[in-house]
């Protein structure tokens, strides 16, 4: 095996896994250059938040001459080294387990080991610029600041290179071992709710750092939260040396360096070990037929013609992580949302004040004129969250050269639209539901008020839906590799979003228009809902007309 | 009982089938044989209504396919040339989708799985996922759930691509099974060997156009040739 083929595949993987080739050539270069610099500018203002958070922090500690730097230093590497270890578990699980490139690579002259290496390699990559992302704008104020000497920077740097490998080395163990439990370690649903709950976890995060208004209270802050996730953090063994050496003398923190690299090293092996014994072992070894085989067996059974639409579209949506994860990941960030909102408001009892700020200004008499407008507010907030999901949109490009199946059924096309249209709806319905009932807890409205709420948003997402899926259905895009170009790399979903903006704004327009003639109040609700009405009339009216479409569609 | 009359389709400037009329009978096995491109699945994606012709009508038992496309597809089973299918399904769940869409009762459904199962050998993979499966049982599920509804007229796109010699002798002798009742099986196929043995007719087309159609021995100029030597002089003309 020559170095050379190892960095051939090394490359390739690379190449693969960050998709770097859309950025070069020429017909994809421009939609990946606009979609990184989309994507940059959409999480820009989260990132501020967390890069200023730590600047302020340590100008908060200079100015008031608090000595607690090196705590909170060493706590920022804790939780960059937990957030790794969470953004790592999802990204292992798709490398390893959600492509079919085994069959390509296995054949080939390498080890498993290799193999393994390149993979979990390729991650490294994304991992290191995450952690830098979140460490660098903490560490660079404490060099600024003169916390460190300069000549401590080197051993600095050397363990900022290796940062990833230990968070990333553990989930990869993690991911291997479970995936090997018989039953449930593939169960798609065991990894989403698991990485659900470590996300609520890391989201719970920022809030323990928040700032407070005065030196007792940050000290407090900083020694109780930030030792509590450095405690976290030495749960994966070896981050402790990496923490020692960033704040320890300088000859102290060479020699703790020197430890966090051996640690590193050892990690290596053992993940590679682990990963050719478990994860490329069982290939070789011939998959059990036990992982195969579904949880659920099913009988021959009867259902009528729309049920199994239905459930043939959630069984197809809901077991293909690249639709579930696209069409739903998204909204999953507007219950946790809810979550943080609804802790935060009894956990801080006034610290943070956001709900407490809300509470006061409902409940004011000035803004009790303005509340339907509140209401229907939140009602187009919450829709335009469910109706950002692709599920509608992709609906029958995500079918590909499937599509055949329900072109030949003896079905007229609009029934299969129904059945696309009902199992999208049920599915963003239900977590539009959810959200309702925690955001209840947390913003002070009456039932009433919440009912109509909910009654909106399911209106503005049923309209929204059905447009999107019209759109879908006049020119699916059938042709891909895997599902994730159905759903993500779509025009229809963006003229889907189109769509619904443009309808959302036309709500706003009319809103805008009865607050300026002062309305009654049960007109603003009885206006937003008849417009909105009226765009579900008309959103069926012509999903009715492009489901013909299916007709002529080429599969 | 099949008719095709006069039917084109062109995709674009190229004209994939031009003016094509057959008849398929009750009670016959029809054998559509014709090199890569000849026009084999635009032909068949039209028969059972997945692609609307630009001329011309396709019959099924007296049903005009562009006119009543329900009706004429409830008496028909397709079986495409790829076997792809909803990979996250498991196989029964494939099949109870399918029976559903064609109104299958339950008793029937049960007994018409089990004998399929049993007959392709896959009663022990139905409760395993679709992305699990081989390309011949890919072939397999998609058969069963074609024939789940036991229609009077089967038109099978290339269904012995992928299946084992056993699970290929059944196919055949379901086929010789299926129109020894009076029904209808039309079918494209790339292996004349099958074609020869198994067709009572066949339709040879070539770039679009029927070049022959008939018994074997209407199609032979002399007593000893093959249905290969007269293929290949067809295509080769």
């Amino acid at each position: 095996m020559t170095t050379s083929s190892s960095r051939a595949l090394f490359i390739t993987q690379i190449l693969t896994a960050l998709n770097l080739n859309a950025f070069v050539v020429k017909k994809k270069r421009l939609r990946a250059w606009l979609a990184t610099a989309g994507l940059t500018l959409a999480l820009t203002p989260s990132y501020a938040g967390i890069a200023s958070m730590q600047v302020l922090a340590f100008a908060f500690l200079r100015k008031h001459g608090l000595p607690l730097e090196d705590l909170l230093l060493t706590g920022l590497y804790a939780a960059g080294q937990i957030v790794l270890l969470i953004a790592a578990i999802p990204i292992v699980y798709s490398s390893l387990y959600q492509s079919n490139e085994l069959s390509i690579l296995l054949p080939l002259p390498y080890r498993p080991w290799q193999i393994v290496a390149a993979k979990l390699g390729a991650i490294y990559i994304p991992e290191l610029l995450l952690g830098w992302a979140f460490f660098l704008p903490g560490l660079i104020t404490y060099y600024a600041y003169g916390y460190a000497s300069p000549l401590h920077l080197p051993v600095t740097l050397v363990g900022l290179m290796f940062m990833p490998v230990i968070p990333l080395a553990l989930s990869s163990i993690v991911c291997i071992l479970v995936a090997n439990i018989p039953g449930i370690g593939r169960s798609r649903w065991f990894w989403y709710i698991g990485i659900t709950l470590a996300l609520v976890g890391v989201s719970f995060l920022p809030m323990m750092a928040m700032s407070a208004d005065d030196p007792g209270m940050m000290s407090d802050l900083v020694q109780i939260r930030m030792r509590q996730i450095s405690h976290l953090a030495r749960l994966m063994p070896g981050v402790q040396y990496a923490m020692y050496a960033l704040v320890g003398d300088t000859w102290m923190a060479a020699l703790q360096q020197l430890v966090h690299l051996v640690i590193v090293a050892a990690y290596a092996v053992a993940v590679l070990g682990i990963g050719n014994r478990f994860y490329i072992g069982p290939i070789l070894r011939g998959t059990p037929a036990a992982n195969r085989r579904s949880a659920q067996a099913e009988r021959a059974q009867e259902r009528g013609i729309l049920a199994s639409l239905i459930r043939k579209e959630l069984l197809c949506t809901l077991k293909d992580p690249a639709v579930a994860m696209n069409g739903l990941g998204g909204y999953i960030a507007l219950p946790l949302l809810a979550v943080t909102y609804t802790v935060l408001k009894y956990q801080t009892r006034g610290k943070v004040d956001i709900i407490g700020q809300i509470d006061k200004l409902l409940h004011s008499e000035a803004f009790s004129q303005h509340l339907p407008f509140f209401v229907v507010g939140i009602a187009l907030a919450l829709a335009m969250f469910g109706s950002m999901s692709s599920l509608f949109a992709a609906s029958y490009s995500k079918d590909g050269k499937r599509l055949w199946v329900e072109k030949s059924l003896p079905l007229p096309p609009f029934a299969i639209y129904l059945g696309k249209f009902w199992a999208a709806f049920l599915m963003i319905s239900a977590l539009n539901l959810l959200t309702v009932a925690v955001f209840s807890l947390a913003i002070p409205i009456r039932a009433h008020e919440w009912s109509f709420v909910v009654a909106l948003s399911e209106a503005v997402i049923a309209w929204s839906g059905a447009g999107g899926l019209a759109i879908d259905a006049v020119r699916p895009k059938l042709v891909w590799k895997d599902t994730v170009q159905a759903v993500k790399q779509n025009m229809n979903v963006v003229l889907g979003l189109g769509v619904t903006m443009a309808g959302l704004g036309l709500n706003v327009l009319l809103l805008w228009r009865l607050y300026q003639a002062e309305a009654d109040p049960w007109f603003v609700y009885a206006g937003a809902m008849a417009l909105n009405l009226a765009f579900l009339v008309a959103a069926f009216v012509a999903g009715r007309r492009a489901a013909e479409r299916l007709r002529s569609v080429m599969v | 009982m099949i008719e095709i009359l006069g039917v084109s389709k062109s995709y674009g400037d190229k004209r994939a089938v031009d003016n094509l009329s057959l008849e398929v009978r009750d009670g016959e096995i029809f054998g559509f044989i014709g090199p890569n491109g000849a026009g084999k699945t635009t032909t068949i994606k039209m028969l059972v209504g997945m692609l609307q012709p630009d001329a011309g009508t396709v019959r099924v038992d007296g049903v005009d396919v562009q006119a009543d496309p329900i009706t004429a597809k409830l008496s028909m089973a397709y079986v495409p040339d790829t076997p792809d299918v909803y990979e996250r399904l498991t196989g029964m769940q494939f099949v109870n989708f399918i029976a559903d869409a064609y109104r299958v009762p339950q008793q029937r459904r049960r007994e018409r799985v089990h004998q399929l199962a049993e007959a392709l050998e896959m009663t022990g993979a139905l409760g395993d996922l679709i992305e699990s499966y081989s390309h011949g049982m890919r072939q397999k599920i998609v058969l069963i759930a074609a024939l789940v509804h036991d229609p009077k007229t089967w038109v099978l796109d290339e269904p012995l691509v992928g299946l084992d010699p056993k699970a290929s002798f059944t196919l055949k002798e379901m086929m010789r099974e299926h129109v020894s009742r009076g029904n209808t099986v039309f079918f494209s196929t790339h292996i004349l060997e099958v074609a020869e043995k198994l067709c009572d007719r066949v339709g040879i087309i070539v770039q679009g156009r029927l070049v022959a159609c008939g018994t074997l021995d209407e199609l032979r100029t002399r007593s000893d040739e093959t249905l290969e030597s007269v293929f290949l002089e067809l295509v080769d003309r």
